[in-house]
């Protein structure tokens, strides 16, 4: 059964269109990753599926029911860890663990136990004394997600919970996740750190101009786009230094120019871009793309260093997909 | 909703400007007001006039001097008496400045003197009484009079309290002695006697108020309408809060398992608690410290101040709700000087603004009761003044009314928002 079931949602600002017929089904136990470039209507479907948001057109079913604003019944099954960290300063992180559990379970016994519970579950057990004012952005971040998550919900929505946070408490808020998906939570995630969305994601729609450009598992969606396979060259002797300014006396390129149009004529290749003495060739899928490339650089009798061939990643995905204009 | 309740009750008091703005300004004004106003208050208390007294045998023999010696024994004496041996000491001490006039007894001459008169000397002006026979009576000395000048009132008031003093006295042996020659058993009743020689026997003390009236004290009550007012921005901050778009943990509340009605009424009750702990407090401090009076019905002026809390909550808590993306300082920028004006046209700034707030008072009459800061100020004004509680219980009921309908106002507009972009 899908948890989520969002059919032809239309949300307009103004003139604006944020979403724009847009489709989502999550189906239980899944942790589903949204993805987009800032704008593209991440946030507001969201809002529309907390009925936090009003729209125009379409249907929002949650746990198989309609999902209105007065339905606090399914609103009770449901958690959220915003981008922001939405706690209270006033408040010490176990005081405010435990009111924002209040709006979800009011038997008093009952939550206190569960606000231990979250507490151990987020590490912040010798911290739950202090007030916000006291803690790292780390754990100011796993307070947020203690906040989210202590009523047990059975649909969490992560929205963007590791902005500004450093390695370990990155990784520490993703193996979380994985728990709680493996304690039976389905989870919505955005982000723009495509590597913990490959992480942790079993499937992943990219969203653009509040429609869902694409959607799928990782590898899908790495197989769905042109580029197959990316092959890196660093170039020997080069006199060209890597993202160099350019000064009074020009460098000369590392390789010349007729070889890397030579390159781009080959069969496969996608794009050549050369920087420094660095060479990047993306090529569509092919069994025969390095030995292709490899033999044009010999035959310009380019000295070779090391080389690299990679399979696309899911930020080629999100760029070939998106384009690589500036957002805001 | 009582988590809530004691949640929101602990941000508050863990507020700086919440504390600030409803606890310590009205006290910090209260203490301005009192050093303002204290010197007012001492010029229209009456201190005791400086009297002396020729203590000579007829001064001792006559029943004149027990009168007087009443009166400046008493708690709050009118006379302080200084004794002399003769009344060449008391006319010195007169010219010193020392005392205001002189008591003296002796026996009148009343070919000389026939009636009440007064000398036309420079120094001193005398005074005594038309008597029947060369008998010993009250004789009084009094100062020159002032000449005109506000510093000479006081001395002028003076001068006339002494000799009202011996006037009365004697205005009430003759009336014993014309008593006793119609009804010669009459001097026998001791109470009568006693009710003759009274200075003010024939004089039946009414008041039209249920207490003094003081003017001073109307301040203190338009500082209680404005410190209400500023208690206004406790709800208005946490209700405001409580909107989806005005923050992350707002967001978090509005997509909660409880209704935002369940949220606001404990929200709104903790700051009607805390915003009527802090004006009791205030209260307390305004009675204990400028001894500001009550007309003795504190008890009732603590029901005015949880009305007044419960309606300033409810005008905070509209304009918390109100919908659109007017940030929180802005808010309270309108909250603060929607009070300043309205403190103005109930008279807070002192005696130009006082008279603005009665003339526009006069004009609209209507405005007392619509201006909160007025309506809270006459709620205590009321509960002062009248004998009957009709008035305070009217304001006090249209506190509560107004703040109701505010409240049911705050809900609609709350269950509207929505967690639109900024």
């Amino acid at each position: 059964m899908d948890i989520i079931a969002v059919d032809g949602l239309v949300k307009r600002y103004g003139e604006l269109l944020a979403l724009d017929h847009f489709d989502l089904h999550v189906a239980a136990g899944e942790i589903f990753g949204l993805l987009g470039p800032n704008g593209s209507g991440k946030t507001t479907s969201i809002n529309c599926m907390l009925s936090l948001l009003a729209y125009d057109r379409g249907s929002i079913r949650l746990f198989g029911e309609a999902m209105a604003p007065t339905r606090y019944d399914l609103k009770r099954r449901i958690g959220i860890v915003p981008q922001q960290v939405a706690v209270f300063d006033e408040l010490t992180v176990r005081e405010n663990i435990d009111y924002f559990c209040s709006l979800y379970i009011g038997d008093r016994t009952q939550r206190r136990a569960l606000v231990e519970e979250a507490i151990e579950f987020v590490g912040l057990e010798e911290f739950a004394r202090f007030r916000p004012g006291k803690l790292s952005g780390g754990l100011l971040r796993r307070l947020n997600i203690a906040c989210g998550i202590t009523h047990k919900p059975e649909l969490i929505f992560f929205d963007e919970p590791t902005v500004a946070v450093d390695p370990q408490s990155r990784n520490a808020i993703l193996v979380g996740i994985q728990r709680l998906r493996a304690e039976g939570a389905t989870v919505v995630y955005t982000s723009h750190y495509m590597e913990e969305v490959e992480q942790i994601c079993d499937r992943v729609m990219i969203m653009d101009h509040g429609r869902a450009l694409t959607q799928g598992t990782c590898d899908e969606l790495k197989r769905s786009i042109r580029t197959g396979e990316r092959i890196v060259v660093e170039l020997e002797g080069a006199k060209g230094r890597r993202g160099a300014v350019r000064d009074a006396a020009p460098t000369p390129p590392a390789i010349p120019e007729r070889e890397l149009e030579r390159l781009r004529a080959l069969p496969h290749v996608i794009d050549v871009a050369l920087d420094g003495n660095l060479l990047t060739v993306s090529c569509e899928a092919s069994e025969h793309n390095l030995t292709d490339v490899l033999a044009a650089l010999r035959a310009g009798k380019a000295r070779l260093g090391r080389i690299t061939c990679a399979p696309p990643t899911l930020n080629d995905v999100f760029l070939e997909i998106t384009g690589r204009e500036l957002r805001d | 909703m009582w988590t809530t309740f004691k949640t929101t009750v602990h941000r508050l008091l863990l507020t700086p400007s919440a504390v600030v703005w409803t606890l310590i300004f009205p006290i910090i004004l209260a203490t301005v007001f009192n050093f303002m106003f204290e010197p007012m208050r001492a010029t229209t208390s009456i201190e005791a006039v400086d009297v002396a007294v020729v203590a000579d045998d007829s001064w001792n023999a006559s029943p004149f001097s027990a009168v007087v010696e009443t009166l400046a024994e008493a708690d709050e004496p009118l006379i302080a008496l200084h004794a002399v041996a003769s009344e060449q000491e008391a006319r010195d001490l007169i010219e010193q400045g020392a005392v205001e006039g002189a008591y003296l007894v002796e026996v009148i001459d009343h070919g000389e003197k026939t009636a009440l008169e007064k000398g036309n000397d420079a120094d001193a002006s005398t005074a005594s009484a038309v008597t029947n026979e060369a008998a010993p009576a009250p004789h009084v000395i009094l100062a020159p009079a002032g000449n005109g000048s506000a510093d000479a009132i006081s001395h002028d008031v003076n001068r006339s309290i002494i000799e009202s003093i011996v006037t009365g006295y004697l205005q009430s042996e003759a009336l014993t002695q014309q008593v006793a020659a119609s009804n010669p058993a009459a001097p026998a009743d001791a109470e009568a006697v006693e009710r003759a020689l009274s200075l003010d026997a024939p004089v039946r003390e009414v008041s039209l108020t249920h207490a003094q009236p003081d003017a001073m004290v109307r301040y203190y009550y338009a500082l209680l309408g404005m410190a209400s007012m500023f208690a206004a921005q406790l709800a208005e901050e946490h209700v405001w809060r409580l909107q989806p778009m005005a923050s992350a943990e707002g967001a978090r509340r509005a997509a909660s398992g409880t209704s935002r009605m369940r949220q606001l009424v404990p929200t709104v009750g903790a700051c009607w608690a805390v915003s009527s702990a802090f004006l009791a407090i205030a209260f307390g401090y305004i009675c204990l410290t400028a001894h500001i009076d009550f007309g003795g019905r504190e008890a009732l002026c603590l029901a005015g101040i949880t009305a007044a809390s419960l309606l300033s909550s409810g005008i905070g808590a509209v304009v918390g709700a109100l919908p659109g993306k007017l940030e929180r300082d802005s808010r309270s920028g309108l909250l603060t000087a929607a009070t300043c004006l309205l403190s103005l046209f109930a008279g807070l700034y002192g005696a130009p603004a006082m008279q603005l707030a009665d003339a526009v008072a006069r004009a609209f009459s209507a405005a007392a009761w619509l201006n909160p800061v007025c309506l809270i100020r006459d709620m205590f004004y009321s509960v002062y003044y009248y004998d009957t509680l009709a008035p305070f219980t009217l304001r006090l009921l249209a506190c509560c009314g107004i703040a109701v309908a505010l409240l049911a106002g705050a809900t609609w507009l709350l269950r509207r928002s929505a967690h639109e972009h900024r």
